[in-house]
């Protein structure tokens, strides 16, 4: 079942495309990584998706509705959760209060709910709190749910950023290279973590990673851009033969692996 | 309204719009590299009015030593408080800076009124710019066509600056890239107190004049026509030495203009600034010479 | 009993103090005394007021002059009677139907808060449109056309004349009054979710949006509540010192509010509580400073009055160089923090 459909997505920037006719049609339940050298516009198509950036041509419909236009508060709402490449966490607040954070923004009390001690406040505080709680454990901050953002290591932060947005309840989850930074083992457990989340949570999972071994053992299905444009489509195993993304990759001296 | 008294106050829009541009030229250059709100800016265009003042009155100067010389003092203290409250807090959040402008600004205020009193005094109109010239049926001080031209002198020597000057091409490459400008081997804090030397010297003279056409002097002089030349800089485009001086020209002209159209308005033509301030902000924030806002 | 209740024990107990404390006040402190405390709990109410929106939510603005002069005007406005305004209104006379219209206190006060609320819903359109420096600029111009309008609507505000015996209604209790509803309710704000998210709009709003947080709206709550308690300690203030114009209510106030949230530190509710009380105290204390001294009958020292200011603008430009935090940063005080200075462990309760 089609979750997302995009077609001829473009992101023009005065006389410079970042993004060229853009296609994707993700199905329900996919594991699919968009990867590319750098540059080549997959972190802007993802703010596209999310709405930070208004497509220049194109059309997007997310679960029927056509999300063009829309603001990041809103698609998100909508269901479509994401993680950044640079931390974009809340770094004086500890690790709960920022998962904490992403349920607000599905609070029904109004403000003068916590003002007056409602009853009806107070229980959806305490469903917060304990989804949130719930979700640090799954990703394995159990005991750092104290912690100041801002002094978590960095792997830890990314695994904060997940549980972040899973905090939203997703349908698709958008992770803009969630290994980055991270030891093989950190990335070994982080590939699990995905598996995990998305058959608990019922994701649809589309990621931007540099790291082939993760790519290659996660995905489904990769696409891949180069200077904006599209260059393939397929299973890892194609992809990897792929001679357009050989020279992709290996005309910017950079080797497809790490 | 007959086309004489039009042309009259269109003469003396002008002139005033030359004094707002004048005091603009600073607040923009400073916005400009530093990103910062000189609060401070307008009060110390009021301590350049105190600077000639006493020139003339204690050390008997002749004005226009007194006035050079308070341009230079004037300078110093721009300079001094950009090392002693700004500097500081180069790397420091921008409300840091902000906040501490403020408090300057009004540590210059009420230092003014401890020292030199409340009360305004009256500042001398040298002989040359007392007389009122007519044409026809209109009437025009002298001091407002001489501050036209004085302002259009300076001008001249601030685009040699700015254009043709090594210091004025550093500022302009400061103000594009902070970050990047020192490994090219610019000393950025140079720059700056450069930058707010000059603008303190334009506010002087800026200040001088309307110090000789308004001939009262008092610690609080400098707010309203800090704000309001702060206004023209955003109307120009904030960052932008001649859209400062644009900015300048239009605030004085429709504010003259007003009015004198509207003379039930006077009350209001202090806000009639800050109306113009919110519209620009909706709807044109980079103003009429516009650069990327910021941030 | 658990850490919560005992804390909220102590919390109901100061309370009590506190309201013992007035009573005391109430009954043997002088008229000089009771007028320091009145303007202690007005600046409180402000101080805390204003650190919700500069502080917590991060959106530094500077119009809080223009709705304590919006609440005072409207309060006063609103409880003058006829005869009264009739008298004030020399130039102009108070238009219909204010010029009749003559309630209670209690209503006036919270329409005062209204109105001020009202405006500054409206203003919040425009306003957050802005960021950063501009937000400044904006609002601090919003401020100055009320006040401008202010002075030249003659026939609704008695222009430059402003109004003149108001009736002293205030007194200790509804200044403490308001004080303590203001804590209240802005603490149990600043602690629930919405606080959390205004602070992380403060924080940083691009990720507070993608979490889904609408920022415009949570501003325009933080800048409509800000302006609804500064409206009714405006109303406060104006039925205090029973005469206002628009002279009082320049930026110069805004600067004072500015500094006490300053010093407090941004962002917390006790910083900004205890900021007050040092101001509305040191306040009176530099009075001194800008009285004649005389020193053992034999010295006089002139007073240099405008002094205060020049101290606090030192005082501000020194905290913003060397501890722009603040007092208390953005932390706040607890129960728990006392008992830990005091080395007194949960079980011993």
């Amino acid at each position: 079942m089609s979750l997302l459909k995009v077609k001829c997505l473009t992101m023009r920037f005065g006389g410079l495309s970042a993004v060229t006719d853009f296609n994707l049609n993700l199905d329900k339940g996919e594991l699919v990584g968009l990867i590319g050298p750098n540059g080549a516009g997959k972190t802007t198509t993802f703010n596209m998706l999310t709405g930070r950036l208004k497509p220049t041509e194109g059309s997007m419909v997310f679960g029927g509705s056509d999300i063009g236009g829309k603001k990041p508060s809103q698609i998100n709402r909508l269901g479509i959760g994401r993680t950044f490449q640079s931390i974009h966490l809340l770094t004086e607040m500890s690790a709960l209060e920022n998962v904490m954070m992403s349920f607000h923004g599905r609070l029904k009390s109004p403000f003068w709910a916590p003002i007056l001690g409602l009853p009806g406040y107070r229980r959806e505080e305490r469903a917060m709190l304990k989804e949130s709680y719930d979700l640090l454990e799954r990703v394995g901050l159990k005991d750092l749910t104290q912690t100041e953002a801002g002094s978590l290591a960095y792997g830890q932060q990314r695994r904060l950023e997940i549980a972040r947005a899973l905090g939203t309840h997703p349908k698709l989850l958008l992770l803009d290279e969630p290994a980055a930074g991270m030891n093989p083992r950190e990335t070994n457990a982080l590939m699990e973590l995905i598996l995990v989340i998305r058959r608990d949570f019922d994701l649809t999972v589309l990621l931007i990673e540099h790291d082939m071994k993760f790519v290659m053992g996660l995905c489904e299905r990769l696409v891949v851009l180069d200077n904006g444009a599209t260059i393939a489509q397929g299973l890892p195993a194609e992809i990897q033969q792929n001679k357009k993304v050989i020279t992709a990759y290996l005309g910017e001296r950079r080797s497809a692996g790490r | 309204m007959t086309f004489q008294l039009f042309i009259q106050q269109l003469i003396n829009g002008i002139s005033l719009g030359t004094l707002y541009g004048l005091i603009a030229i600073g607040y923009t250059m400073v916005y400009g590299i530093l990103r910062l709100i000189n609060f401070a800016h307008a009060d110390v265009m009021m301590m350049s009015t105190y600077f000639a003042f006493f020139g003339i009155s204690m050390f008997a100067l002749p004005w226009w030593v007194a006035a050079i010389i308070a341009m230079i003092l004037t300078a110093l203290l721009g300079i001094m408080i950009d090392q002693g409250a700004y500097r500081p807090l180069r790397r420091a959040p921008r409300i840091s800076a902000l906040i501490t402008a403020i408090g300057v600004s009004f540590l210059l205020e009420n230092l003014g009124l401890v020292i030199f009193g409340s009360r305004p005094k009256a500042f001398f109109r040298p002989e040359i710019f007392r007389p009122v010239w007519q044409f026809g049926k209109i009437h025009v001080l002298s001091l407002s066509v001489y501050t036209i031209f004085i302002t259009l002198i300076l001008l001249v020597f601030v685009y040699i600056i700015i254009y043709r000057a090594r210091i004025g091409m550093a500022m302009r490459a400061v103000s594009r890239d902070m970050q990047t400008v020192p490994l090219m081997g610019i000393d950025v804090n140079r720059v700056i107190a450069f930058t707010f030397g000059m603008g303190s010297a334009l506010a002087a003279a800026g200040g001088i004049l309307w110090a000789m056409k308004y001939p009262q002097i008092e610690p609080l002089m400098g707010i309203f026509p800090g704000l309001k030349a702060f206004v023209a800089a955003v109307l120009g485009g904030i960052g932008n030495v001649f859209g400062a001086v644009i900015g300048g020209f239009i605030l004085g002209i429709t504010e003259i203009l007003l009015v004198a159209f509207f003379p039930e308005l006077s009350g209001y033509r202090d806000a009639f600034a800050f109306l113009l301030l919110i519209l620009v902000l909706l709807f044109r924030p980079t103003g009429i010479m516009g650069e990327e806002l910021p941030e | 009993m658990t850490p919560k209740t005992r804390d909220r024990w102590l919390t109901y107990l100061s309370v009590l103090a506190l309201l013992g404390i007035l009573l005391l006040a109430q009954e043997y402190a002088d008229e000089y005394q009771v007028r320091i405390l009145n303007m202690v709990a007005i600046y409180i109410t402000l101080a805390v007021s204003y650190n919700l929106i500069n502080g917590v939510t991060g959106q530094f603005s500077l119009e809080p002059n223009a709705f304590v002069a919006l609440g005072a005007y409207t309060a006063s406005l609103l409880t003058l009677t006829a005869s009264e305004k009739e008298m004030s209104f020399i130039i102009d006379p108070c238009i219909w139907p204010l010029s009749v219209i003559s309630i209670p206190f209690l209503p006036a006060v919270i329409i005062g808060g209204l109105i001020a609320a009202f405006f500054g819903f409206l203003m919040g359109f425009p306003v957050f449109r802005v960021r950063g420096d501009y937000l400044a600029i904006v609002t601090l111009g919003f401020g100055e056309v009320i006040r401008v309008v202010a002075n030249n609507l003659q026939s609704v505000t008695n222009g430059p004349l402003g109004l003149k015996g108001i009736a002293p209604y205030t007194n200790l209790w509804w200044s403490w009054g308001l004080a303590l509803i203001t804590l209240f309710v802005i603490n149990r704000l600043v602690k629930s979710s919405y606080g959390r998210a205004l602070k992380a709009i403060r924080q940083n709003e691009l990720a507070a949006e993608s979490m889904g947080i609408n920022a415009f709206r949570h501003k325009l709550l933080a800048f409509t509540l800000s302006a609804f308690f500064e409206g009714m300690a405006g109303a406060l203030l104006a039925h205090l010192i029973t005469t206002i114009s628009p002279m009082l209510f320049t930026f110069f106030l805004t600067f004072n509010l500015l500094i006490i949230i300053t010093i407090g530190g941004l962002g917390s509710i006790t910083g900004s509580v205890l900021a007050a009380i040092a101001f509305a105290w040191g306040s009176e204390l530099l009075r001194a400073v800008e009285e004649p001294m005389n020193i053992l009958g034999l010295l006089t020292i002139p007073g240099i009055p405008g002094m205060r200011m020049v101290i606090f603008s030192i005082i501000l430009i020194v905290v913003m160089l060397f501890a722009r935090q603040g007092f208390m940063g953005r932390r706040e005080f607890t129960w728990q923090w006392l008992f830990d200075r005091m080395h007194i462990k949960e079980s011993g309760l």
